[in-house]
């Protein structure tokens, strides 16, 4: 067969010219459906909102408030603290509080957190306007940048009775496209983001036996170091905050002539409508549900409910059977045998409450 | 009854996990790392745990009334003191949770002690009652304990338990303090309770999972032990048929013996003689059988006794 031909049949087709359909959910949830229909989410709308361009440097038409133009990034470290609004510092020592606490709350050690270092920041206004000096209206803009995610555990080895270090990396590179608008220089309900770059986990072990055998298993699936493509859109204002995500699955098969790994492409979607004082959050996987949380604002308490797939039944067993899943509950979601896991948390960790109090 | 298998398996793992009988004499479990863990001074590490148990020993056994001294790998500075029962478990002192570590944090309880029978291991067990339980992360728990004893597979050597606590909750590290009841998950004796606040519903629904699972095992048990009854009665059985083929009966022995068998296996089928040993079930089958015929009633008991 002639190449031309081939090439005029992938055209003809739209093979290579676009990607296939993500599967959008279909929410329950009237208000939760509305969100997605006013922001008009579809395949061709998603990849188009992701190919935004590099724009060229140019300077701000007045001072940048480099604050709340790198919240949206989650480059908050990367801004010298005494350029930190009050409330902004506020909210991030409070973060980090809470952080520590569900930390504890959870078992687990609070300086095994995650220690963020971002760099190579290029922040470049793409439309930009001052009232008074101040940023005002609707703001565009792009920033680049690099982060490094560290956390370093301490785990009590049971073969050699001592505690090893261990340090988890995630290291991403990502590009944004942000559109926000701000009154008097600061920013106001009503955003739309698009992100897109790479995410790499590595894990490196005190222990270099072990450190051998980790990386002999993840090279033999690929996922050793891999740059795994990662890509969001996120509309946001004082009602509602919708997120879209694409990120890369490995589905690891072996055979007779090794181990297989494909990587599929996975839609993620949440929906959070923002309805004082109790919020609730929407999450989907492809157009499968995948939880449901109400999380109090005022409180902190959430209810949340997972939805995963059976396992239980695969095993031929039923919730209860093996220590853990008690309160597990079989349940048939969209036609797929699923376990409903709920769990409710109060003051920041897990309570055994029923029903739990998030109202 | 003879003693379970799972019984073994299970006190057997049991030695290595606070709360049970300490056996440093079990080398399967224990390992003695200085002096004598036989008769004598001596230092023992359980192997699950990795506490070390330092102080006398008497065959293997922990001496009542003795205070023996607790460290832990990852705490080597910290020193912890336990004294044990008479029956191995512990009574008094600091119960270190060694198992299921996760990092640098080792939680420890101090205070008192009840022991418990755990109706799903068919073991007594010690478990923390009255005192302060701190998590090695900030967290003390000081007031009243009570364990619930879990059913776990029932397949498995491990023994498992739900802890639930009343009392005052201290969170060093953000100065807050609070009354009121927690509950933690079912999980392996030996590891620290991860605690949960409660109410009284979720309260209701661990009583009634407790109820349901002492049901099941009791389904459970009722099966193995009937397992048990047959594997005895067909190997009295058996003992029968080789004593047959192997010749030298008479006919009114042979006879006698497989109606006797008949008879075990019809008893033991219509439940009749569930009271009863398996010895006693064959002896009653043989009377049966044998009626006025005590010769060869004597023949077919010395067969069976060989």
């Amino acid at each position: 067969m002639r190449l031309s031909f081939i090439l005029l049949a992938c055209a003809t087709l739209g093979v290579g010219t676009s990607s296939l359909a993500y599967q959008f959910p279909t929410p329950e949830d009237p208000r939760a459906r509305a969100v997605i229909e006013r922001v008009g989410m579809d395949t061709a709308r998603l990849d188009a909102l992701l190919a935004f361009p590099k724009p060229a440097a140019q300077a701000w038409p007045c001072e940048a408030p480099i604050a709340y133009l790198y919240q949206p990034a989650g480059v908050m470290d990367a801004v010298p603290p005494e350029q930190i609004p009050a409330e902004v510092k506020a909210q991030l020592e409070e973060g980090k509080r809470m952080m520590r606490k569900t930390f504890r709350g959870n078992g687990m050690d609070p300086s095994a957190a995650l220690v963020t270092t971002s760099s190579d920041i290029e922040l470049i206004p793409i439309k930009a306007q001052c009232k008074n000096g101040k940023l005002d209206g609707a703001i565009e803009y792009y920033i680049g940048f690099r982060q490094v995610m560290e956390s370093n555990m301490e785990t009590f080895s049971t073969l050699t009775n001592k505690l090893e270090k261990n340090r988890s990396v995630l290291t991403s590179t990502a590009q944004m496209h942000i559109t926000q608008s701000y009154q008097d220089g600061k920013p106001t309900p009503g955003i739309r983001s698009a992100r897109r770059g790479t995410l790499t986990n590595s894990s490196i072990f005190e222990n270099p036996s072990i450190q051998k055998h980790h990386d002999e298993m993840l090279s033999k699936t690929g996922m050793l170091n891999r740059a795994t493509p990662q890509k969001s859109v996120t509309f946001g204002n004082d009602q509602a905050v919708a997120t879209f995500s694409l990120s890369e699955e490995p589905k690891v098969t072996g055979g007779v002539f090794g181990i297989n790994t494909e990587w599929k492409t996975k839609l993620l979607s949440m929906i959070m409508l923002i309805t004082p004082p109790v919020n609730v959050s929407y999450m989907y996987s492809d157009n499968q549900p995948l939880s449901v949380m109400r999380q109090n604002k005022e409180t902190g308490n959430s209810e949340s409910t997972t939805y995963m797939e059976n396992f239980l039944k695969k095993m031929g067993k039923k919730p209860g059977d093996t220590p853990g899943t008690d309160h597990y509950r079989e349940m048939v979601v969209g036609g797929r045998d699923v376990l409903e896991m709920r769990t409710c948390i109060v003051d920041f960790k897990p309570a055994k409450m029923d029903p739990c109090p998030v109202e | 009854m003879k003693p379970h298998r799972l019984l073994i398996a299970a006190a057997l793992a049991a030695t290595a996990l606070p709360g049970w009988a300490l056996h440093a004499g079990e080398v399967r479990i224990y390992v003695c790392e200085q002096g004598s863990c036989d008769n004598g001074q001596g230092a023992a590490r359980s192997a699950v745990t990795k506490v070390l148990y330092e102080g006398l020993w008497r065959n293997g056994h922990s001496v009542p009334g003795e205070t023996y001294t607790l460290t832990h790998p990852v705490q080597p500075g910290k020193q912890y003191r336990a004294t044990f029962a008479a029956n191995g478990l512990q009574d008094s002192g600091d119960m270190v949770f060694g198992a299921g570590l996760r990092g640098r944090a080792l939680p420890v309880f101090s205070g008192q002690y009840a022991h418990v029978d755990h109706p799903f291991a068919k073991m007594k067990v010690s478990v923390p009652k009255r005192g302060q339980l701190d998590d090695g992360m900030g967290m003390q728990y000081t007031g009243r304990f009570e364990y619930l004893p879990g059913k776990g597979t029932l397949n498995s050597i491990l023994v498992m338990g739900t802890y639930i606590f009343f009392g005052t909750v201290v969170d060093t590290e953000d100065g807050t303090k609070e009354t009121g009841l927690y509950i933690g998950n079912e999980q392996i004796n030996g590891m620290a309770p991860q605690f949960y606040k409660a109410n009284a519903a979720f309260l209701a629904k661990l009583q009634q999972k407790y109820q349901d699972d002492l049901q099941v095992a009791k389904v459970v048990f009722a099966e193995r032990e009937a397992n048990a009854r047959w594997r005895e009665a067909l190997a009295v059985v058996g003992k029968i048929t080789m004593a047959l083929a192997t010749g030298g009966t008479s006919a009114a022995v042979a006879s006698l013996a497989g109606e006797t068998a008949m008879n075990l296996v019809g008893g033991m089928m219509k439940g009749d003689d569930a009271s009863l040993t398996v010895d006693d079930a064959t002896n009653l089958a043989l009377q049966k059988a044998a009626g006025e015929d005590t010769a060869a009633a004597d023949q077919l008991r010395g067969i069976l006794k060989r």
